[in-house]
């Protein structure tokens, strides 16, 4: 039987098992159920969503037509203005109303636009461009002017870019918060996604069915097919997450403030999720397999989860601030913590794409080694059945 | 046509020296397997540190005969099982099967039932064997059918969507031993397959275990309960302290054995019976007494040490037990 085939079956006996067990569907629902108040909550709380209202008043219908014509104009806006009119009798009055600010603007006929001095600043750029296309209505109308005048109106031929001087400090702080909010999804996906490794390795063991597994397939078939599997599930799950909270912020926010939320951060969350659940399954793996029950995996598994804190909270104290401090160079070259340290090194613009190609080859090389280690550590370790095995009697009695 | 042949006898004695028989009484053949499939351990040597697991450990299984592997705990039996799929690396010796050095691609030819069962908990029953068969390398449909039909046999087929963790103990054996055989194995290799089975389960087992081995597989299976192995075993072997000091078949090493059983019952003194040279007290409980006597002794030199006056209920004079065999192998 080829090795692949035996592989695939065992992943998708992960994928199957796992993926429609109890706990993974709750796993969905809470990060679902979180993602949706993490968008919805702030925005119940905060006022944002009220609608800007123009107060108009209107004198003569020709007036009331060119607000009929801004009406249109304001539905084709992504803002939410809305307008209030107001019959006045005549300009007299409208003046009267706008200087005693019972209203915001006043339109006199097709021909005057009365502002005061809390107008606000669409108003008069609406009403001239509603003024226009209803001008340009008649025309056409008289037979004078054809449809596309009125489609050139609509269109904005200008690309409007705002030159607005951004301050050093305020982009670091910017980035900062970025970068700290990507290190703290990704550890704690990386940190679940290894845990369902260490808890599967140490129930096959503890459960003994590793026995008649091992009988059949290699250890190393079977470690991959099940890492293989966890690591579908849990890249599906980070893979979703992170693209529905960045889509989210995109959608919410105004793109052009948070220019660092975009798909490169996206790509290279999900590629250091895959490399750093790489190194921490394979380690996990072995460290399962010498806990000796299920309740004894967290502790036995203390050794690498310090190195992954290690990795993290270096990320959040230090390379946000100092992304290019020596310490934070030399971490990203470090393969158990690169995943925490480049991540957030990249958000602040930090680390080349060469260096980050030479780390990911770094930690796949170191990866590689590490499985040969834990395979023997593995192997040593899950037939032992009294007592947590130490690593390196587990090491060493590997029997096969 | 399988020609059956006995195997060689007593360690130490030349192989090869005896006659064996074969299903039609009129066709004689020396031994020789060498045109069979078997199962080969060759020479198995195992040490964890000081302790000497195997020690030279030989034994064969052919195709169609189940053979009986006893030993005290800690003999090696479990060693030289697990040896045989690979699940020790062996300091010495090797594992043949069909004259080659048994590969991965072979093993999933063969059925392996561990000491301490195990499958997963949380599976599904059906599911998890079905899942085995296809690591076994049946495909997915065969998987489901053969499946199906092996729960069927064992009454499971009601259960075949409930987990594991929720059938009773003995219903969990019958799902470990289906996982098993799922493959249709050319060898099954069984560690203490009888040990929790009520005497029902035991009979099962044993229905089962004769099935396969008439069906062509060859059986291989640990066990303490002698009675058992007595009934079920075409062939024995005894292994002490890594290595397998007695095997061949049940009746051959009943015959050769250099001693015979003598069960007396008197409400007299026999001590002349046990005082008699190389005779061994098996057991002596009120007028019930059991010897081991030198099969040299000649039956009426023990009848002349009856007493005359004393009525004696019980005179028997056979061939050992399993039993006698398996204590004079190991014994001190």
């Amino acid at each position: 039987m080829s090795v692949l085939r035996t592989v695939a079956l065992v992943t998708l006996r992960e994928l199957r098992e796992r993926g429609l067990s109890k706990s993974y569907l709750i796993s969905w629902i809470v990060l679902v159920v979180l993602m949706a108040a993490g968008f919805t909550v702030p925005r119940l709380l905060s006022d944002g969503d009220e609608p800007t209202i123009y107060r108009m008043g209107t004198v003569g219908p020709e007036a009331e037509e060119t607000v009929e014509e801004a009406r249109a104009v304001v539905a084709g806006m992504a803002s939410s203005v809305q307008i209030e009119t107001e019959s006045l009798r005549d300009r007299e009055a409208a003046l009267r109303a706008v200087s005693n600010q019972e209203i915001d603007a006043a339109l006199v006929n097709s021909a005057e636009l009365v502002v005061g001095e809390s107008t606000q600043a669409g108003v008069q750029s609406l009403f001239q461009e509603a003024a226009a296309t209803h001008r340009v209505r008649e025309l056409i109308a008289a037979g004078e002017a054809s449809e596309r005048v009125l489609r050139l109106l609509a269109e904005t031929p200008l690309q409007v870019t705002e030159a607005v001087p951004e301050s050093g400090a305020e982009a670091r702080a910017r980035r900062l918060v970025i970068g700290q909010a990507a290190l703290v999804l990704l550890f704690m996906a990386i940190m679940m996604t290894g845990s369902w490794v260490l808890l599967g390795v140490t129930e096959e063991k503890t459960s003994r069915v590793v026995e008649v597994l091992l009988s059949t397939i290699r250890p190393w078939h079977l470690l991959a097919g099940k890492i293989v599997g966890v690591g579908i599930l849990g890249l599906l799950q980070f893979a979703v997450v992170i693209t529905g909270i960045l889509l989210g912020i995109r959608l919410l926010f105004d793109t052009g403030l948070i220019p660092e939320v975009n798909g490169a951060l996206l790509a290279t969350l999900l590629i250091w999720f895959v490399l750093g659940f790489m190194i921490y399954a394979v380690g996990y793996a072995a460290l399962g397999a010498v806990a000796a029950r299920p309740e004894d995996a967290q502790n036995a598994a203390f050794p690498m989860t310090l190195v992954s804190l290690i990795g993290y909270l270096v990320g959040i104290f230090h390379v946000g601030g100092n992304p290019d401090s020596p310490i934070s160079v030399i971490l990203s070259f470090v393969p158990p913590t690169a995943p925490f340290v480049i991540p957030v090194r990249a958000v602040s613009g930090a680390i080349s794409v060469w260096e980050q190609l030479g780390a990911a080859t770094l930690l796949v090389a170191f990866t590689a080694w590490l499985v040969g280690v834990a395979g023997r550590v593995y192997v040593g370790g899950v037939f032992k059945h009294q007592s947590r095995v130490k690593l390196r009697e587990a090491f060493r009695s590997a029997d096969f | 046509m399988e020609v059956w042949v006995n195997e060689s006898l007593v360690v130490g004695q030349t192989r090869g020296d005896r006659i064996g028989y074969a299903p039609s009484p009129v066709t004689l053949v020396t031994f020789d397997d060498s045109g069979l499939v078997v199962l080969v351990l060759e020479d198995l040597k195992k040490a964890y540190g000081e302790v000497v697991a195997l020690d030279g450990c030989r034994l064969r299984v052919r195709p169609g005969r189940i053979v009986g592997f006893l030993g005290p705990n800690g003999a090696g039996k479990t060693s030289a099982m697990r040896a045989v799929f690979g699940l020790l690396r062996l300091d010495g010796g090797q594992v043949l099967w069909d004259h080659v050095p048994v590969t991965r691609e072979q093993r999933l030819r063969f059925g392996y039932m561990p000491e301490v069962r195990g499958l997963y908990p949380r599976m599904k029953v059906r599911d998890q064997i079905v899942y085995l068969g296809r690591l076994h390398n049946l495909d997915k449909q065969a998987a489901l059918s053969v499946a199906d039909r092996w729960l069927a046999k064992v009454g499971l087929e009601d259960r075949a969507g409930a987990r594991l963790e929720e059938l009773s103990h003995g219903n969990q054996q019958r799902v470990q031993l289906v996982a098993a055989l799922v493959h249709n194995p050319e060898l099954l290799v069984l560690d203490e397959p009888f040990s929790g089975l009520d005497p029902l389960g035991v009979e099962e087992m044993a229905d089962i275990l004769r099935r396969r081995a008439a069906s062509g597989t060859a059986v291989l299976f640990s066990s303490h309960q002698l009675d058992l192995v007595e009934d079920l075993c075409d062939d024995v072997a005894i292994i002490n302290r890594g290595r397998v000091v007695l095997k061949g078949d049940v009746d051959s090493l009943k015959d050769r054995s250099r001693y015979r059983r003598l069960d007396v019952d008197t409400p007299a003194s026999i001590r002349t019976i046990s005082r008699m040279k190389g005779v061994r007290t098996v057991r002596s409980q009120g007028s019930r007494h059991a010897f081991l006597v030198p099969a040299e002794v000649d039956l009426e030199e023990l009848v002349a040490q009856l007493p005359e006056q004393a009525p004696v209920r019980e005179f028997s004079y056979r061939p050992p037990t399993l039993s006698d065999l398996f204590m004079e192998a190991v014994g001190p």
